[in-house]
């Protein structure tokens, strides 16, 4: 309906169109989504596998010999047309890189179906007459070294593509008459190239510590890695989708329902906790920051300076302390409380499990209103204030000039911050962890703990300080089922950050503030 | 109080801090000796007993390395105070030399010894926590007024120092009684709520200070009826949880981290604002689809790698730790992206047409005017390893020396059945939390700046 309708509508009824507008528009946006990005996506990947092969005969049939030669011996080229340096460059890890599959590579991938036969064998050493065992395969291992092999085949197809389209470009400046030498490179690198200077060392490490870790566990998801089948004394196996299944529960009998269910509770809870966290810090720390800016106020340089305490005292700190001090049988909060009367019996402010959770949002409050009131304090002091005067003088009340004025800009400003801020609680491990261990254990209807057959999660632990626990603190580590939870936050992450940056990039785009 | 020009002012505090710095020293030596203030001759007997008599190893070599650096690094800075009229922004480093300075020089001089606080009597202790006292003032009046100064040359909305003005006309006019009645209410309701407000936020610090004072741990008494400064002894002195340890190593991982974190952190933010090559969207793209993986899942591969090299177990391990830190950084280009995006372009085409290529325009053109946003990343990156729980949990491996300062902590806290170990676990929260509470306060204008700078876009 058109602006004016809506505006002629009585306000339940706006409320009601709105909300029928955000539902209609999910299916709305999905649609759009596969038949036009994912479709126009798949379209302009099939052309572009088409162009490439047709560029690549084409500078195959009109190169002369160097140029046929450069497509088996990396860089030759190059050294032909005397660019000394990149050829080198290019043949050492064409060289490398043949030394590396033989030696490595290649039974790596050749082994990744089974990873591998015989752990260790034993045998006796003739002369010292003692059993000595010697490791053989070693599953783990052999996994690396298959992803550092299919990353370096990667690389290698990227650096061929390069060196032929450089290659052919050096023999057309040598057809007109310029040379490209040593020189030339050199100066271009703090030039044009500047980039590889500055994002190879960077780089390097993102893909050593945090790409191919990532790729591993990926994978590892597959297999029943554990601490049982830990190498180098065991080996591990596919497994397939097993652990999925045991996961969503699909394993049946008793185990497999209490898996479900522990699943689907953790999982509701990480989402409610991402919302309650974000959003009270948020328009909590926006009224403080309205407060303390407010007209009048005096002193506000006290009042800031006493609120970013919980910022400047390191978090892990304030939360170890806070975890001893709501205790139940022995936290200070309790007899405090006892003895002003107000309560008859102690409250299990981190036993019990409604509590519990309403306890960790509000501490959550405490550490995190500072933040976020710091930051509304130093865009609030960014509007302009004729707004102000001017819906003042058209007889706006406070409230209608906070809706109307305030919180479009403050959102419109802080909107990627806030779903930055949404995804991080997801993974806020230090919060739950630190403060309440994940307790109270969960237990089934007839009240006998089932938290032991479920890794030891408990009623307030998130997904990512389950993985924390089955990682590292259960006796048998499960690292399969770890790195499945792990794919599961990451689809949750990517799916909410996909929906709602697409929305506020399309608000954005409409070309509206003034 | 007399007004002192800013040469003069820094005299007074380079000869405080110098004297401060040798008589520490000497009282150091004396809880050596156990006696306080030694004459002359007794203070070359403790000098040449201090440095040949005991058996050197690779970890106090290094601490007396570093705290040799730091103290020359301080004096240097404080002394080049005298030549200039304005303070440039390395001055602010002298506040990190200044505050860590004490520390290392405590630990160099205790080194491996831990009868040291057994043997000091009350009066060294005493003596040495009032130099430190003085020391501490001295620092902070010195950045004090460095930060008034190079707040007031650039004019950052700094929390008060630069006024707004008020153009409304509504300001001088006279309010109506009721509407003067209204307003009094409502401030006089701001007021009670911020005034319960700061109650509840500094409360639970105030506690923890009282109860790392106590003998022992009483749930219904706020105020211990027994006091003593055992707690922070035994920080030192405890065999099982040696804090201490945990300290030093995040210490030293936290300055080294912050030093490297900040440049590559810059150099990849300054590459991906300003420098145009062919993959830099889809770069972009990568690093935030791989930043929503949650950041735990590769620890155990990454924990196999290092032992694959080498870098896992003992004191190889801290350079892992380290490692990993750095590996880590570039993921966090965005705000310091975002400000270098306020930068106008047109800075860096003037500086082209005179000649400049990449680099010098980094180096010259943009870090000057970029200082709050370093300060922002060197801020967040020195405080970061203090509060690592997970990576650090993995890297050690369950060796009590290898812990950090976290994850010792916990331990403390959650592997005890009794609560014996609070009044210490308080102890430890303070000596933690003062430096870096310092550090917070000193530099706030530049937190700000960044949070509001960099990470929203508008």
């Amino acid at each position: 309906m058109s602006t004016i309708e809506y505006l002629a509508l009585p306000t339940y009824k706006r409320i009601l169109y709105k909300i029928m507008n955000f539902f209609v528009s999910i299916p709305k946006a999905i649609w759009h989504f596969i038949s036009v990005t994912v479709a126009g996506f798949f379209v302009k990947i099939g052309k572009g596998i088409a162009n490439y092969f047709v560029n690549l005969y084409e500078t195959f049939v009109s190169g002369d010999w160097k140029t046929k030669l450069s497509y088996v011996v990396m860089g030759f080229g190059h050294i032909c047309r005397h660019s000394y340096i990149k050829g080198f460059l290019y043949l050492i890890y064409e060289i490398a890189f043949i030394i590396f599959m033989i030696l490595t590579g290649g039974p790596a991938i050749s082994k990744i179906g089974t990873f591998g036969y015989v752990a260790q064998t034993t045998y006796t050493d003739p002369i010292l007459g003692i059993e000595v065992s010697e490791f053989r395969d070693d599953s783990l291992m052999i996994l690396l070294n298959f992803v550092i092999a299919i990353i370096l085949i990667g690389i290698l197809i990227f650096l061929w593509n390069n060196q032929i389209k450089e290659n052919s470009e050096l023999e057309n400046l040598n057809k007109i008459g310029k040379r490209i030498g040593d020189k030339e490179t050199v100066n271009s690198l703090v030039g044009k190239n500047f980039h590889t200077v500055l994002l190879s060392f960077p780089t390097l490490g993102v893909v050593m510590f945090t790409i191919i870790p990532l790729f591993l566990m990926i994978i590892v998801g597959f297999t029943n890695y554990s601490s049982t089948y830990q190498n180098p004394k065991e080996l591990f196996d596919w497994v397939g989708l097993y652990n999925f299944q045991k996961l969503f529960g699909l394993t049946g009998g008793e185990s497999g329902k209490q898996f479900a269910f522990v699943f689907g509770q953790i999982l509701l809870w990480t989402l409610i906790w991402a919302f309650f966290a974000t959003f009270t810090n948020y328009f909590l720390g926006m009224v403080v920051a309205l407060m303390i800016n407010r007209k009048g106020i005096k002193l506000k340089k006290l009042w800031r300076t006493i609120l970013i305490t919980t910022i400047a005292v390191p978090q892990f700190i304030s939360l170890l302390f806070l975890s001893k001090f709501l205790s139940k049988d022995t936290g200070a909060l309790n007899v405090v409380l006892k003895n002003l009367g107000l309560i008859s019996q102690n409250i299990g402010f981190l036993e019990d499990a409604l509590i519990a959770k309403i306890t960790i949002i509000v501490v959550n409050m405490w550490i995190g209103i500072p933040y976020t009131m710091l930051m509304c304090s130093g865009i609030l002091m960014n509007i302009p204030q004729d707004l102000y005067e001017s819906a003042r003088i058209d007889g706006a009340n406070p409230f209608k000039m906070y809706m109307k004025i305030t919180l479009p800009y403050m959102m419109f400003v802080t909107g990627p911050y806030l779903i930055s801020n949404f995804v991080g609680n997801i993974n806020n491990f230090n919060v739950i962890y630190l403060l309440s261990g994940g307790n109270p254990q969960f237990t089934n209807v007839r009240g006998t703990p089932i938290s032991i057959n479920v890794y030891g999660a408990g009623r307030t632990d998130l997904l990512i300080t389950w993985l924390y626990k089955i990682a590292m603190t259960q006796v048998s580590k499960d690292y399969g089922v770890a790195s499945v939870i792990g794919i599961i936050v990451f689809v949750v992450v990517a799916s909410i950050s996909l929906i709602f940056y697409n929305r506020t990039n399309a608000v954005k785009n409409e070309g509206d503030f003034q | 109080m007399m007004k002192f020009n800013l040469k003069a002012k820094s005299a007074i505090y380079a000869i405080i801090n110098i004297l401060a710095l040798a008589l520490l020293v000497f009282s150091g030596m004396a809880m050596l000796g156990n006696t306080f203030f030694p004459y002359v001759g007794k203070a070359v007997h403790y000098i040449y007993y201090f440095l040949f008599n005991r058996s050197f190893d690779f970890k106090t070599l290094i601490a007396i390395l570093i705290s040799v650096i730091t103290i020359s690094f301080d004096c240097y800075f404080i002394f080049r105070l005298f030549k200039k009229d304005t303070i440039r922004i390395n001055d602010l480093i002298t506040p990190l030399a200044v505050i860590m300075a004490p520390f290392l020089v405590l630990a160099a001089i205790r080194g491996n010894s831990l009868e040291v606080w057994e043997k000091a009597n009350t009066v060294s202790v005493v003596a040495t926590i009032a130099f430190l006292c003085i020391y501490v003032v001295s620092a902070i009046l010195v950045t004090y007024d460095s930060v008034k100064v190079v707040m007031h040359e650039k004019g950052i909305a700094y929390l008060g120092v630069v006024k707004r003005r008020k153009f409304s006309p509504f300001d001088n006019a006279k309010m109506s009684g009721g509407k003067r009645a209204k307003e009094a209410i409502s401030k006089t309701v701001i007021y009670v709520i911020l005034v319960i407000m700061s109650i509840i936020w500094i409360s639970p610090f105030i506690y923890l200070v009282i109860q790392s004072f106590a003998v022992e741990y009483e749930a219904g008494l706020i105020i211990p009826q027994q006091w003593t400064f055992n707690n922070y002894a035994s920080l030192v002195n405890d065999k099982v949880y040696p804090f201490w340890r945990w300290y030093l190593n995040t210490l030293v991982i936290a300055l080294v981290v912050s030093v490297l974190n900040t440049v590559l952190t810059l150099i990849s933010a300054y590459a991906f604002s300003r420098l145009q090559f062919k993959m830099r969207k889809g770069y972009m793209k990568l690093i935030l689809i791989i930043g929503m993986f949650p950041g735990f899942l590769g620890m155990i591969v990454t924990y196999y790698m290092l032992k694959q090299i080498g870098l896992a177990n003992g004191t190889a391990g801290l350079f892992g730790l380290v490692l990993v830190y750095i590996s880590g950084c570039v993921m966090n280009y965005y705000v310091a992206k975002g400000f270098f995006d306020t930068i106008s372009k047109s800075l860096d085409e003037a500086a082209m047409i005179d000649g400049a290529n990449k680099n010098t325009i980094f180096w010259k053109v943009i870090m000057p005017l970029s200082k709050p946003i370093v300060v922002y990343t060197i801020l967040l990156a020195f405080t970061a390893p203090w509060g690592d729980y997970m990576l650090a949990s993995v890297m050690a491996g369950g060796k009590t020396e290898l812990f950090n300062v976290a994850v010792g902590l916990q331990q403390m806290l959650t592997k005890e059945a009794g609560t014996q170990y609070f009044p210490v676990f308080c102890a430890a929260g303070v000596v933690v939390s003062i430096p870096i509470m310092i550090l917070f306060f000193l530099l706030q204008g530049y937190y700000v700046e960044g949070v509001t700078g960099g990470a929203v876009k508008g």
